[in-house]
């Protein structure tokens, strides 16, 4: 990235700046016009210069230009109008205001354009820093703190963005404007001018001079925050860990003691910046001076007129903004400058992978089954000490390699170095005689897919987070993208439509997206993720967009399921939703509506807050009630959950109370329970407690608070509910109506017309079970499964249990298979058993492709049915091939090994190799 | 049965006895109270072990599959608790458990469970001395059987 703040604006922005200087120069007569005007009132219509000689009238506008003899002479535009002496006045204060309008609408322009300018600019730096990012090799990556790299993009460059409108006009505009002001000054009074000008002379040298300090400050001030950032970033991702260690008031005074540094360089800062602020208003406060003394005494003497002596003071008090934003210009130059070059620094001085477009190898430069090959493959740890010691072997196509080896081993520096998650090697991996190093990532990352031991997720859906390796294929633009890509070509960002369908589906054997979510679930199922997944589809919501005939449908399924159900004798697994019975798998907000909340209005502490159900509570008797619920809830809850951390998994049982709550309710509960019974609890505290209560569910919590007395009333008031709701409330509750799809309903609500019993044996599963066959013969697998996918995995995966992210994991890399897989210690959090069944399906999927599975030593059971084990013993790596795997072959057994052990050594030349 | 009750059986057995009772009553409200009918199984053997069962009520009969027959390990009652080694060890269950009357058995989550041995020191102890009477039990079986022998 050029270092230079200024060639880089250049480079990217001069036809702009070119046009917006033109229009500068454009408006300069203009300005001179306003500047000249009120001299000619003063001293031609107010003190009559113009109507000498007892004329009644003068001539104005007459325009004449006195061009040479060769040229034609003298050429009369206008002949001018005459004008009495109070037309006259009023003529001329109107040509005064006409110029003050084109001067404010040539600002107006010029600091639109300026301002487009600069976001433009803006973008293009974001984007080129943040580009440059994503071309560090893997090793500089993983030192960059994304905190500081976000901090880095997003805040430190938006004052260098503000400031590039200004980088060559603004010194551009003012500078002609403060010159044109001067000369004006100069050309009315030449001592006058002389003043001016040695006051500009002072501030322009004085200043800047000062403000040197201030830019190293600056600088200062720049590296803190950033450090800062970092440290917070970090601070925050540990902060389980610093907790755990007893360490958070050693973390909460080192950032104390960063704030303080801060806090110091910040008040430095200040300090120096209002000390010059102060010098230069007194500078510039201090020239009016001269012209009333200096410029008094002219006029007194008659050597200057009045006229010019008001024009001079005018102009004078357009000098000084001028010159006080040219200095102000030139602190942001200083600043901009800095920070540009600070940022710059972060993304140089790096080797950068080749820029990639993305695409695949073209056609037939490597074989549809290639071969993997190590050359004298070595990676030297940062003492230069060996970590992967001369590894030469070759891998056919198709093979499944089992690497294997202590932790510390070549082992995961071999997975890595082809996954490409190292790129400072010596040697070389080929795969079909290609240099891995030198294709790009597009290329490269449809040949070798890798699984990390810890999986990386991205905040969005489960769908989005599997087929992201799919996003290979670049949409066409639709029609009436023009302004966006006229827009991003301007700014240098890519034209690409992110709308689009990215999905590559041929590379994952598909025609189009219909066959998609199989694919998905397919890849997921290996992971061993296919019931959660199915189960994440019955809990979730139907799609708010959901068609008319998916609605019939799902009605349709629903009476013949509950038929099956019957016969199936699985009906006291269910319990239906009846308006005339209380529910007991149900919340009891649910069981008071019938029917589920659809809006924000409800959502939460909504009903509990909302005037007409405290109403048809208190109506019915139930208020009372419901708060001594939530105090029995409350109660238990700070007896039990008080010291646990907030991400225990009780917390998800009992979602109704938070952690962060507990406090508060201990407060709530002690009032409520004070040996003088005060008699009343103040609203807001009732309402807290009436949330609680809200969201009970006996079979599930267990606490015993509800009995039939409760049931009947809660009855009584669903009753109510549907009879007297208001009409602006049918948008917030979605009601259970057995001959309507319920929008704001799981799929298991709608298809089920019920809820699981949760006492009873498994029960979900049995239910979730019979789904599963019901649905495949109704035709609406696909649709749970398409409600499961749409999960938010949260940021980093966090919705998702570790083996879900690792199913993730694996299943985005075998939705579109590579044609080698590299699986670097993913499996080791899974059981054993699960482990295993996990690899073999796997490997079923990876059946004719190359397969490479890092496992430890200790894992022989499994390493057997490979087709050839590549055994660490610290750097060094030893093939061993199976017997009729024979094809596996290291490069050339040393002498004196047996036939199925090799050594894969150093300078060892391909040779042989039998198929698996 | 609530969850008062719940954590006074909890207390009542020799693995919680230890146990804090506020801790108690965090096992049983990180459970789910179940229902099994005579004849349904508890547990199979050879699924993923992923919850610890506590016998409320009821009895259940615990056999394993040996060669092409199932040998009856034991007959336990209220109170037993069956399925935590496997949810230590990571490994599939190892025995099948079925109901022979109507029973009622608290399920705690294998997660949870786990998280609760890491949280609750006199719950681990009282998992580790479980585990250390069973092997006992188990070597002075085995010397009954080598004697025989």
């Amino acid at each position: 990235m050029e270092p230079n703040l200024f060639r880089y604006i250049w480079r990217h922005s001069r036809r702009g700046q070119l046009m917006i200087l033109a229009l500068i120069l454009a408006s300069l007569p203009f300005y001179w016009a306003s500047l000249d005007i009120p001299k000619r009132i003063v001293n031609e219509a107010l003190q009559g210069r113009a109507f000498t000689d007892g004329k009644q009238t003068a001539v104005l506008f007459a325009l004449r230009l006195d061009l040479p003899e060769w040229l034609g002479g003298s050429w009369v535009v206008s002949d001018g109008v005459a004008l009495e002496r109070l037309g006259y006045l009023l003529a001329l204060s109107g040509l005064f205001l006409f110029f003050v309008v084109c001067n404010g609408g040539f600002k107006l322009a010029i600091n639109l354009s300026k301002g487009i300018l600069a976001e433009r600019m803006l973008r293009r730096m974001r984007f080129d820093l943040f580009s440059r990012l994503m071309r560090f090799r893997p090793e500089d990556i993983r030192v960059v703190k994304p905190a500081e790299a976000a901090s880095m993009i997003n805040n430190e460059v938006e004052p260098v963005g503000g400031f590039i409108g200004d980088a060559f006009i603004q010194p551009a505009f003012l500078g002609t404007q403060a010159l044109t002001a001067l000369i004006f000054i100069l050309v009315q009074s030449f001592w006058l001018g002389l003043v001016a000008a040695a006051v500009v002379l002072a501030q322009a040298v004085l200043i800047p001079y000062l403000r040197r300090e201030q830019v190293r400050l600056g600088r200062e001030r720049q590296l803190a925050s950033r450090r800062l950032a970092g440290r917070i970033g970090e601070m925050v991702d540990g902060a389980q860990l610093l907790a755990g260690h007893g360490l958070t008031r050693y973390g909460l005074a080192e950032i104390g003691d960063r704030l303080g540094r801060l806090f110091d360089i910040r008040v430095r800062l200040f300090k120096r910046k209002f000390a010059v602020k102060f010098l230069n208003n007194f500078l510039a406060q201090v020239t009016p001076f001269f012209f009333y003394a200096v410029g008094g005494y002219l006029a007194l003497k008659g050597s200057l007129d009045i006229g010019q002596l008001v024009a001079v003071i005018a102009a004078y008090r357009d000098l000084p903004p001028p010159i006080k934003e040219l200095i102000d210009w030139d602190q942001q130059r200083a600043d901009a400058a800095v920070k540009y070059e600070q940022v710059v620094l972060q993304v140089s001085g790096r080797m950068l992978k080749p820029a990639d477009d993305g695409a695949a190898l073209p056609a037939g430069r490597i074989a549809d089954e290639p071969d993997l090959q190590f050359d004298q493959l070595r990676v030297d740890d940062h003492r230069g000490a060996p970590i992967l010691a001369d590894l030469s072997a070759r891998i056919p196509a198709g093979a499944h390699v089992a690497v294997v080896g202590p932790a510390s081993s070549g082992r995961d520096i071999l997975a890595r170095v082809i996954a490409r998650q190292i790129s400072r090697h010596g040697g070389h991996v080929r795969l079909g005689g290609v240099d891995l190093a030198d294709l790009g990532d597009g290329a490269a990352s449809r040949l070798v897919g890798y699984v990390p031991p810890e999986p990386v997720l991205l905040s969005g859906t489960l769908r989005e987070n599997v087929a992201i390796t799919m996003r290979r294929q670049v949409p066409t633009p639709a029609s009436g993208d023009e302004r966006r890509i006229a827009e991003a070509r301007l700014s240098g960002n890519p034209l690409d439509p992110i709308d689009g369908d990215w999905h590559d589906y041929a590379a994952a054997g598909l025609v189009g997206p219909e066959k998609l979510t199989r694919a998905i679930v397919a890849a997921l199922a290996v992971g061993g993720m296919e019931d959660d997944l199915y189960r994440l589809g019955l809990e979730a919501r139907l799609d708010p967009d959901s068609d008319a005939a998916t609605c019939q449908r799902i009605v349709a399924a629903r009476r013949d399921l509950r038929a099956r159900i019957v016969d199936a004798g699985l009906d006291r697994l269910v319990e239906p939703f009846d308006f005339a019975r209380y529910n007991r798998h149900t919340t009891v907000a649910e069981n008071l509506l019938f029917g589920v909340v659809a809006g924000s209005r409800l959502a939460g502490s909504g009903l509990a807050h909302d005037v007409f159900f405290r109403r048809i509570v208190a109506a019915e008797g139930l208020e009372a009630p419901l708060v001594e619920m939530g105090l029995r809830i409350a109660e238990n809850a700070i007896e039990v959950f008080s010291g646990l951390p907030a991400d225990h998994p009780i917390l998800e049982r009992f979602s109704m109370v938070k952690s962060g709550d507990l406090e508060e309710f201990a407060r709530i509960v002690a009032l409520a329970r004070a040996p003088s019974r005060t008699p009343s609890l103040a609203t807001g505290d009732r309402e807290r407690l009436m949330t609680l209560a809200l969201g009970y569910i006996e079979p599930r919590h267990r606490l015993g608070l509800i009995d039939e007395r409760l049931q009947e009333r809660v009855l009584r008031a669903r009753a109510s509910v549907r009879q007297f709701l208001p009409r602006d409330y049918v948008r917030d509750i979605e009601f259970y109506d057995a001959d309507a799809a319920m929008l704001a309903a799981t799929v298991s609500d709608n298809l089920l017309f019920g809820r699981v019993a949760e006492n009873v044996a498994m029960a979900g599963e049995r239910i979730a079970a019979f789904l599963r066959e019901s649905l495949v013969d109704l035709d609406l697998e696909d649709l749970v499964y398409e409600r499961g996918l749409e999960l938010d995995v949260g940021a980093g995966g966090r919705n998702l249990f570790a083996p879900q992210r690792h199913a993730v994991s694996i299943a985005r890399n075998l939705v579109a298979p590579p044609s080698v897989l590299v699986i670097e210690g993913a499996l080791q959090g899974f059981p054993p058993e699960e482990a295993r069944a996990i690899l073999d399906r796997i490997r079923a999927a990876m059946q004719g492709r190359t397969l490479l599975v890092t496992l430890p030593t200790e894992a022989e059971t499994i390493v057997g049915n490979f087709d050839a084990v590549l055994r660490f013993e610290g750097p060094r790596g030893r093939l061993e091939l199976r017997e009729s795997n024979a094809a596996v072959g290291a490069d050339r057994a040393p002498e004196g090994s047996s036939g199925r052990r090799g050594t894969v050594s150093a300078g060892a030349a391909p040779a042989g190799g039998v198929r698996p | 049965m609530s969850i008062d009750s719940e954590m006074d059986l909890l207390l009542s057995m020799p693995l919680f006895s230890a146990v804090q009772p506020a801790r108690c009553k965090l096992v049983a409200m990180s459970s789910d109270r179940l229902e099994f009918a005579r004849g349904d199984v508890v547990l199979a053997e050879g699924e993923p072990s992923v919850s610890v069962l506590v016998i409320v009520s009821g009895r259940v009969r615990v056999t394993r599959a040996l060669a092409d027959r199932s040998v009856e390990i034991a007959e336990l009652g209220e109170g037993a608790v069956i399925g935590e080694t496997g949810v230590i060890s990571g490994r599939a269950r190892n025995s099948t458990v079925t109901a022979t009357e109507p029973t009622t058995a608290l399920r705690i989550d294998g997660r949870v469970f786990v998280e609760l041995l890491k949280q609750v020191p006199e719950l681990c102890f009282a998992m580790v001395r479980e585990l250390a009477v069973r092997i006992e039990q188990t070597n002075e079986r085995l010397s009954y059987v080598a004697t025989d022998l």
